[in-house]
């Protein structure tokens, strides 16, 4: 582990160079180490795929802290201070939530499954049969609210993008570009190829968190058909 | 009690110091482009710091009071008038019902802030009215505003009170005026620190980085501002994955031309990254209208640390004074 500065608020904490589950699980336990007691003048922390920035006011730092030194190396100083108490914490990876989400793939929820069938030489329900089997690991949240980084595509369905992105995909859309598989919280413009459509949403802004997933999460793609799309659309509740 | 928006100026919005402590949920932190500019206005006005503001840019908003209303507007330069009455700016203003604040264009700078006396009183959405428009959330309903909109405000201190009641029977407008006493350069300089990347940029680019102009170009607004310039190259490619970025993140895509992450910036970016601009330059920068040239100078984090120190200190300072001159304005 290596603590850099990152500007002259915040610091990245980094645990390694390279996409991996062990990666995330101690950025995850880096992060509830550091929530039991955070400090005076922290703002948040931001988990990727290799690090976790921490954001900190320096006023507020210097005033509840020391004058004398420096707010970026009092920061420092602290989550070395944390990362010494990694090891008394178990690995754990069983302790991950595992969220099911529901999908209906193809035909209109779904416009590119056949594409990305023919590209790979597969029926549309073998497709159907290799996205949803793993779990996918949820490494972080970014690009747009609720939008979930997803490791785990298995790489007999790795696709590139479209080559001409869609000025609209709509909210709950779940496609694949190369190695990355993932859903659409918002509607947005995108060059996804896009196998399905989640009636459940991803972002729902009255809700606290306003997002349904959180880095650290198992995700489990459900198949449905087009009526449990609309039941649950409806308000019936998908277990 | 509230502002009828007459005419909307451009990207005119309700702000506020933004919304911390969700990015981890992909969520932006939005917030004024100029935060001490919208302090200012909202200490102008008897106003907590925190409250909401409107943000005009370029060309600002008139605004019909709906009742008696004290308001100050601060950062960008420009000549207001209220009922056609030129007034200043930097200044608490009195309006009385019915009046029209007139706006324009604005002359030095590109963002302005109107601050009233109670703040924009829009719903709070996850501890924070900033307007975040591609979530369709927060602000006035989620959106930039718009001619017929009826803004409401809250209810003003109990300072604002005192200096309402003495404006409200004497004509003409205050003289003196409270700045942030900035100087805009003809070639700005804007202070970086460089990145954990920088040495992954060829020697030339690292040398044009810090001795080349760079121009803002048109294709620049609150989310980050594109620059042209001397092309930046790595030495070699190297395997970069999304990672958190932040306000003056300097990117560098595959274009070699740089963009500087501002205020509605993405909470993650995966482009590698040349520098970070000092935190006391990114108001300044925000102010910065396209076509504007600017030269980077290299600081340690440690120095714009003490930088930003010294001017949060300075803006301290300047909260007394204006609280000590709107409490010793006699009744």
């Amino acid at each position: 582990m290596k603590i850099e500065p990152f500007g002259d608020q915040a610091v990245r904490v980094i645990f390694g160079d390279q996409i991996a589950p062990e990666i995330q699980l101690k950025i995850n336990q880096f992060t509830l180490l550091f929530d039991r007691e955070p400090f005076s003048g922290f703002i948040e922390y931001v988990p990727a795929y290799t690090n976790v920035v921490f954001y900190y006011n320096p006023i507020i730092v210097i005033e509840s802290g020391r004058k004398d030194i420096s707010a970026q190396r009092q920061v420092i100083d602290y989550l070395t201070n944390v990362s010494k108490r990694m090891d008394d914490c178990a690995d754990n990876e069983e302790k991950r939530r595992v969220v099911h989400i529901p999908v209906c793939y193809g035909q209109d929820f779904g416009p590119d499954l056949e594409e990305v069938a023919a590209i790979h030489h597969f029926s549309t329900n073998e497709v159907i049969e290799r996205h949803s089997a793993p779990k996918y690991l949820v490494y972080m949240l970014g690009f747009a609210p609720g939008f979930p980084f997803l490791g785990g595509l298995p790489e007999a369905l790795a696709t590139p993008r479209r080559a001409t992105p869609r000025l609209k995909i709509a909210a709950g859309s779940v496609g694949i570009a190369g190695k990355q598989t993932g859903a659409y919280p918002l509607d947005s413009p995108g060059g996804w190829q896009i196998i399905g459509r989640t009636p459940v949403p991803l972002f729902t802004p009255k809700a606290d968190p306003p997002t349904l997933l959180s880095a650290g999460d198992l995700v489990k793609f459900d198949p449905i058909s087009v009526q449990e799309y609309m039941r649950i659309k409806e308000g019936h509740q998908w277990h | 009690m509230a502002l009828t928006i007459i005419r909307k100026g451009f990207a005119s919005s309700v702000q506020d110091l933004g919304r911390l402590g969700y990015q981890r949920f992909g969520m932006i932190v939005g917030g004024a482009m100029d935060p001490p500019s919208a302090k200012l206005a909202n200490w102008l006005v008897g106003n907590h710091e925190t409250c909401a503001v409107i943000e005009y840019s370029f060309l600002g908003p008139s605004i019909l009071f709906t009742r008696d209303t004290l308001f100050a507007l601060t950062g960008a330069y420009c000549r207001p008038t209220l009922d056609s009455q030129e007034i200043g700016i930097g200044r608490p203003c009195f309006a009385r019902k019915g009046q029209i604040l007139t706006i324009g264009s604005l002359i030095v700078g590109s963002r302005g802030y109107l601050a009233v006396a109670g703040g924009i009183d829009t719903p709070i959405w996850f501890g924070s009215r900033s307007t975040y428009e591609r979530a369709g959330q927060g602000g006035f309903q989620g959106r930039r505003l718009e001619e017929q909109d009826c803004v409401p405000v809250g209810e003003p201190s109990e300072r604002a009170k005192r200096v309402i009641t003495i404006l409200s029977k004497r004509a003409g407008t205050i003289r003196w005026f409270f700045s942030l006493r900035r100087t805009y350069q003809g070639v700005q300089t804007i202070r970086v620190i460089p990145d954990t990347l920088w040495n992954y940029f060829s020697e030339a680019s690292r040398k044009n980085f810090l001795q080349s102009e760079f121009r803002v170009t048109t294709s620049s607004d609150r989310m980050g501002y594109r620059l042209e310039g001397a092309e930046l190259t790595l030495d070699e490619p190297i395997e970069l994955y999304s990672e958190a970025v932040t306000n003056g993140s300097i990117q560098v895509p595959r274009d070699g031309q740089p963009i500087i992450l501002l205020t509605d910036h993405q909470s993650t970016g995966g482009y590698p990254r040349i520098a970070q601009v000092a935190s006391a330059d990114l108001p300044l920068l925000a102010q910065l209208p396209p076509n504007s040239k600017l030269r980077f100078q290299q600081i340690s984090s440690e120095e714009a640390e003490k930088q930003f120190v010294k001017q949060s200190e300075d803006f301290e300072l300047l909260h007394k004074k204006i609280s000590f001159q709107l409490d010793s304005m006699p009744l």
